[in-house]
């Protein structure tokens, strides 16, 4: 028994050496692991097929969000199997991401060039805290009223120029057209589309550990004013937009407008409008009209739900090689190609529309009134680290009571957010 | 262990016990007890998100106590149990004894088809649940649209207890039917004999003799229903993920425990709220025990 030892110590020994020699070879590439949700899996792909210099490991993981942040902070705590670029769909994410335990990514001021960081536009000053960015912006959720150009002209409606228009609008549909709706503001939809463009003070940092929480400022009770009587008459859904029984509405063509993010035309409305079994077809049919505007603003502003960034470690390897992989991921002109949402980049930005002007499925080039939209992300919001608090909060509370007693759904909306921004690390002043 | 003398503990340790033991000590320990010791550190260190980290005996307690969500999520919870463990139980003891009374071939089948839901795991369950609630395209969505709001939503934070009660049901009481009837299969017939013997008719033999006879079982099942039923987890998450925002995130309390460590990476108050749960957990267990006697071996 004993004789066999120094045997099995040989094949150990030879192992290791294998194990050494492999790695001393794999150690003249570079190597990275990225992680990324399913969309993101192609463009990713093509750049692994198009640089064989570097060694990637692409990992598509569950982009829901919470779920990039929970497994990062397990990865930092375990110290090991740390992503060296990850994209987060909910980019509020970065702002946990950033904070203690977890100080995931490096700040790229100084490892992208500044034209390139100067083509995002204002878009990455929600990753930025002290001066330093932690994010290059993927693409931009920017809302604008979409529309169902074919039917608001067969019943004769006005596209509205403001919010009071659009609850005018609510109450006609209401009457004229049960069943019908403009649209849905469960979660981030109602969140960040409505409360978002008004500039209502919920997730308004002024610093990593400062926000302004006021539910009872005029910017967010003039939201209720019209979010309430249309919840209560039923033209606005309180459904998930991707709940199936809201995709059903949608498919039969219930829904005939939505202040909704730029890729509400593309993911939602015509993948649920085309599919087998529908008896509505909404080729040719949806417009972007621009947003209303707010009674008292001067500005349509605009909300942003959604819209993805890259984030780089600080513990990477590779910076360099994992820098140049997330600026090929948004502001490559090659990578327009496979970018299915509106790129945060600006220069792309204008590619990526051009392609989508020619798009049938559309009543009309979307591209002039995204484009202003952009622009007028109504800078109040910030990326937090409450936030999943918060909309789960707006659920309990607006769209739970909403219809019934806004001003106490809004107060504890107000409340139970300011509790749960405390309890992230924030003062909370109103 | 009460102390031995030394030649006695150490043919103890090669006594063929351990052998058996041993595989089980090891995962005890390495997945049960290491990490319940790491969990109890981790109660006791405070994470702030600017600053650095330290230690206190009460700050995560008090932080998960005050807690806005917590009522919400512990009366949910509770109203689940009420609901929950009186209806299993309901189900399970009429069934198994109605079973145990006829005991036909369609006893037998009954039996089967009862525990065939429980087959089915917890995130499938939920998911089937999710569409059987879903008015658009339930089999019974005819039925349900005569409950939804203006939305066309049947979910709500409401209902849920009672869809999840119903549901947890479905799926827990065909494995207590096998165990309760073998209980009942187990009790000597001639007790029951003479007790018929005596004039008992079959809702004595029930009252008087069955039921307490199987006293212990009935112990048993709540002190698992409840350990259970405080940590419901993965039926709330799956159909609260499923059917975006009709349901909170937050629902039951063990949400609010992974939402602490997801979605606030604060491992401290996610463990406070861990132990604090096992605290009620095992008060609970207490108390059943000590009610019911469970231990004792006297009258039986």
């Amino acid at each position: 028994m004993y004789g066999r030892i120094p045997a099995v110590t040989a094949v150990a020994a030879s192992l290791v050496t294998l194990c050494f020699a492999q790695a001393a070879l794999a150690a003249d590439k570079p190597s990275i692991t990225v992680w990324v949700d399913t969309n993101r899996q192609i463009p990713a792909q093509a750049y692994k097929d198009a640089h064989p210099e570097v060694d990637i490991t692409i990992d598509v993981i569950d982009g829901s969000q919470g779920s990039n942040t929970s497994k990062i902070a397990l990865a930092e705590k375990a110290n090991s199997g740390i992503p060296d670029v990850v994209f987060l769909g909910s980019p509020d994410e970065i702002s946990t991401l950033a904070a203690n335990p977890i100080n995931y990514p490096v700040a790229l001021n100084d490892l992208v060039p500044k034209d390139i960081l100067a083509g995002f536009g204002t878009t990455l000053a929600r990753c930025t805290y002290d001066g330093k960015t932690y994010c290059l912006g993927n693409d931009t959720g920017q809302t604008v009223f979409w529309y169902n150009k074919a039917q608001f002209a067969a019943w004769n409606y006005a596209v509205p120029k403001t919010f009071d228009e659009f609850k005018a609008l609510g109450d006609k549909l209401a009457k004229e057209h049960p069943g019908y709706n403009l649209g849905t503001v469960n979660g981030r939809y109602g969140v960040d589309a409505f409360f978002g463009s008004s500039g209502c003070p919920i997730i308004d940092p002024s610093s990593p550990t400062d926000v302004k929480i006021n539910t009872t400022d005029p910017k967010c009770t003039r939201v209720g004013d019209v979010m309430g009587p249309m919840i209560a008459n039923g033209s606005l859904s309180t459904l998930d937009l991707f709940d199936k029984n809201y995709t059903t509405q949608v498919a039969a063509g219930k829904v005939i407008g939505m202040i909704g993010a730029s890729w509400v035309a593309d993911f939602a409305f015509k993948p649920m409008t085309t599919d087998a079994g529908t008896d509505f077809d909404a080729k040719g049919k949806f417009a972007a009209a621009p947003m209303p505007t707010w009674s008292g603003e001067t500005t349509n502003w605009s909300g942003a739900v959604g819209g993805g960034i890259w984030a780089v470690s600080n513990k990477s390897k590779n910076t360099d090689a994992a820098v140049k992989f997330a600026i090929a991921m948004t502001a490559a002109p090659e990578v327009v190609k496979t970018q299915t949402t509106y790129p945060a980049f600006g220069p792309n930005a204008q590619v990526w529309l051009k392609a989508k002007s020619s798009d049938p499925w559309y009543a009309e080039d979307p591209g002039p009134v995204l484009t202003d939209a952009a622009a007028k992300v109504n800078p109040a919001d910030g990326y937090v680290r409450y936030q999943t608090q918060e909309i789960d909060s707006f659920n309990q509370t607006v769209i739970a009571n909403g219809a019934t007693d806004m001003a106490g759904a809004l107060k504890a909306w107000g409340d139970q957010t300011s509790q749960a921004a405390q309890a992230a690390g924030y003062d909370v002043s109103q | 262990m009460p102390s031995q003398s030394s030649s006695r503990s150490s043919r103890r340790w090669r006594s063929p016990g351990w052998f058996f033991v041993a595989p089980y000590l090891v995962i005890l320990i390495a997945f049960g007890i290491a990490p319940a010791i790491y969990g109890l550190y981790q109660t006791f260190e405070v994470t702030s998100p600017v600053g650095a980290p330290y230690l206190s005996l009460t700050k995560n307690f008090a932080d998960v106590l005050k807690d806005y969500r917590l009522p919400t999520a512990s009366w949910n919870v509770v109203k689940y149990l009420l609901i929950w463990l009186p209806l299993m139980l309901l189900v399970v003891f009429a069934l198994a004894l109605a079973m145990d009374a006829k005991r036909t071939r369609f006893a037998a089948i009954t039996r089967f088809v009862t525990y065939v839901p429980g087959a089915v795991t917890g995130s499938a369950a939920a998911l089937l649940w999710l569409f059987m609630s879903s008015p658009a395209v339930s089999p019974i969505g005819a039925i349900l649209r005569h409950f939804v709001d203006k939305s066309g939503s049947f979910l709500s934070d409401q209902n849920f207890a009672l869809i999840l009660a119903v549901m947890g049901t479905a799926s827990g009481a065909g494995g207590w039917i096998v165990v309760v009837y073998g209980a009942l299969v187990a009790i000597p017939q001639e007790l029951i004999e003479s007790a018929v013997l005596d004039g008992a008719n079959a809702w004595d033999t029930v009252w008087h003799i069955k039921l307490p006879m199987i006293r212990s079982y009935i112990a048993f099942i709540l002190i698992v229903s409840i350990a259970q039923g405080f940590q419901l987890f993965v039926e709330p998450t799956v159909i609260s993920q499923g059917a975006g925002g009709q349901v909170s995130r937050t629902w039951s309390i063990n949400q609010l425990v992974f939402s602490y460590a997801t979605d606030q990476s604060n491992y401290g108050r996610a463990s406070a709220l861990a132990i604090l749960l096992l605290v009620v957990c095992v008060a609970l267990a207490v108390f059943i025990i000590t009610r019911t006697r469970f231990y004792s071996t006297e009258e039986r």
